[in-house]
């Protein structure tokens, strides 16, 4: 009886790991088929479309990075009549408020919200909700202080709002300080397969594109009527993602609206920002999968995706549940449905075609990004991999015993940044 | 379309070269899901058919001496009485097959790769 069960979880595990190689496979073969077609389609739009914008800057301890993002706001190119920044400054306890005061002084359309130590220090999406509440304009834009922006990225994001249907924009991320190390390298890679080939293809089909929760924005009406960032989340851009499409709009990736960022320098810092957004996007699949699969304004595709999008974090851990429950399932010759032969095929052709899907998809996000080098590294993206497994599982341990314990157990472990990404901004500059 | 028919003719034509030498059956599997997969993944791209060549028969020529070098590996194994080593080859075969499909197909990218394109026009927009 126990083996036919383990056969069971190991078989329905299987099916849902397969069903999300599948999905590397359509996505990085829709973005390739449209990429011909971009190259002679890729002029851009000038704007006709100038609305009032407020651009959020939620800051804790970011001396080191703030001045260089603050400074990239008074070069932008949108008409500072219709701009207005936000810089919250989240009970910083270096000189993050002075330089941003600074700015404020020489520049009208840059404010500082100063949250103290009773109400600050909460979290991103707290910090953000503070910002909301002093922003004047009709969408709102959010950038993280380690970030810089082009200089026209205003206008690349506001323009899809002009399309009713549209509550929500995204722009795409790309890693700075990538020549610093292997870690910033690998994530590097991992940026590219997921703006380049994800992104993109989940807006070429009219699926679920994600809010990254940074480089992009919504509509201030609607981000009101859904009640801002849920501060009780630790991935509240997933979670608003998913509000903005079940209140029937849509987030619109806009891959020409590029920005840099400051990617984590070490293994440490690696596993602090994908636990949280591990354990965040674990929070967000417990809140949403329901609402997804009930709801009236999404068809069947984008419930599916929307599914495979909430529940990606689980995927390391549904790994490691299968090989913990098949290698002693196949050694052990205890497997009745499953027949040497077919054990044989079937391991055969999910290693060759199933784990290759990932790496496909990274390796024609480097070509498709005209990159030249990048993609030697890709085969090391296993250790990334690997090296996911133990944060996700560590995340749902830890969720399901706050859960079962009723607590929130939430703690935002804010991502440190050394400001080692300027100086590759000067070479940004020259080429 | 007409590069990947090309690729798949070539991957078939070298399949069967391979059938010639006698190849074992484990590394026969290999070569034909090599085949398949190069021609499908990168054939398709835009970049010169003499490269796209040039890469798929040195994929063949790794392939061959990779799955010769780790069945005499395995044989010397099981040789010594570990006859279970013929379960983990099973499963392990297809992951180190794996390993370095991946490596080679990422380094014939940069075959296809075109130095002048890199980042260069987003860069500008800076």
């Amino acid at each position: 009886m126990l083996i036919e069960v383990l056969e069971t979880l190991f078989i329905l595990l299987t099916a849902v790991m397969v069903a999300y190689l599948v999905r590397h496979y359509i996505f990085t073969i829709t973005v390739l088929k449209t990429a011909q077609k971009k190259k002679t389609n890729s002029k851009t739009q000038n704007s006709v479309y100038p609305p009032t914008v407020s651009i959020l800057v939620p800051a804790r301890n970011e001396e080191r990075v703030i001045g260089r993002l603050l400074q990239r706001m008074t070069e932008l190119t949108y008409p500072k009549e219709n701009l207005q920044v936000i810089v919250v400054d989240d009970a910083s306890t270096d000189d993050t408020g002075k330089i941003a005061e600074q700015y404020s002084k020489a520049y009208n359309y840059i404010e500082v919200v100063k949250r103290d130590k009773k109400e600050g220090g909460c979290g991103k999406a707290s910090a953000l909700n503070a910002g909301l509440r002093h922003a004047d304009g009709e969408i709102i834009l959010c950038f993280d202080a380690d970030y810089y922006p082009q200089r026209d990225i205003v206008e690349k994001l506001v323009k899809e709002f002009a399309d009713p249907k549209v509550g929500a924009v995204q722009g795409r991320v790309i890693v700075l300080n990538e020549p610093q190390n292997i870690v910033t390298r690998l994530v590097a890679l991992e940026r590219i397969g997921g703006y380049c080939v994800d992104q993109e293809a989940r807006n070429k089909l009219g699926l679920i594109t994600q809010f990254g929760g940074t480089v992009g924005g919504f509509r201030r009406e609607l981000l009101e009527s859904l009640g801002g960032w849920d501060e009780n989340l630790l991935a509240e851009d997933t979670d608003l993602t998913f509000r903005v499409y079940l209140a029937g709009y849509s987030v619109k990736y806009v891959s020409d609206a590029e920005c840099y960022e400051e990617a984590v320098e070490s293994w440490q810092a690696y596993w602090k920002q994908r636990y949280r957004w591990a354990k965040g996007h674990m929070q967000c699949a417990f809140k949403h999968s329901l609402n997804v699969l009930r709801s009236k304004k999404l068809g069947f595709i984008e419930k599916v995706d929307g599914l495979l999008l909430l529940n990606v974090y689980f995927m390391p851990v549904a790994v490691l549940f299968s090989w913990i429950i098949g290698v002693p399932l196949f050694f052990l010759k205890f497997s009745q449905c499953l027949t040497p032969f077919w054990t044989v095929i079937s391991i055969s052709l999910y290693s060759a075609v199933g784990n290759f899907a990932p790496f496909y998809e990274i390796g024609v996000g480097t070509y498709l990004d005209g990159r030249t080098r990048a993609q030697w590294l890709i085969p090391l993206l296993v250790f990334t991999f690997l090296y996911n497994i133990p944060i996700c599982t560590k995340a749902f341990l830890d969720l399901l015993v706050s859960k079962l314990a009723g607590k929130n157990g939430n703690h935002w472990d804010k991502t440190a940044h050394s400001g080692n990404g300027n100086c590759y901004i000067a070479s940004l500059l020259k080429h | 379309m007409k590069q990947l028919i090309f690729g798949l003719a070539a991957g078939t034509t070298l399949v069967a070269f391979s059938i010639l030498l006698q190849v074992s059956e484990e590394t026969l599997q290999a070569l034909i899901i090599f085949n398949v997969f190069f021609a499908c993944m990168l054939f398709p791209l835009n970049g010169p058919l003499k490269r796209k060549m040039l890469a798929l028969i040195m994929g063949n020529s790794v392939c061959l001496i990779w799955n010769n070098l780790f069945s005499v590996f395995v044989g010397a194994i099981t040789a010594h009485a570990l006859d279970g080593f013929n379960a983990v080859f099973v499963v392990l075969s297809p992951i180190l097959n794996l390993l370095w499909v991946v490596s080679f197909w990422s380094l014939s990218l940069t075959f296809l790769a075109n130095s002048k394109n890199e980042r260069a026009a987003a860069k500008n927009a800076y």
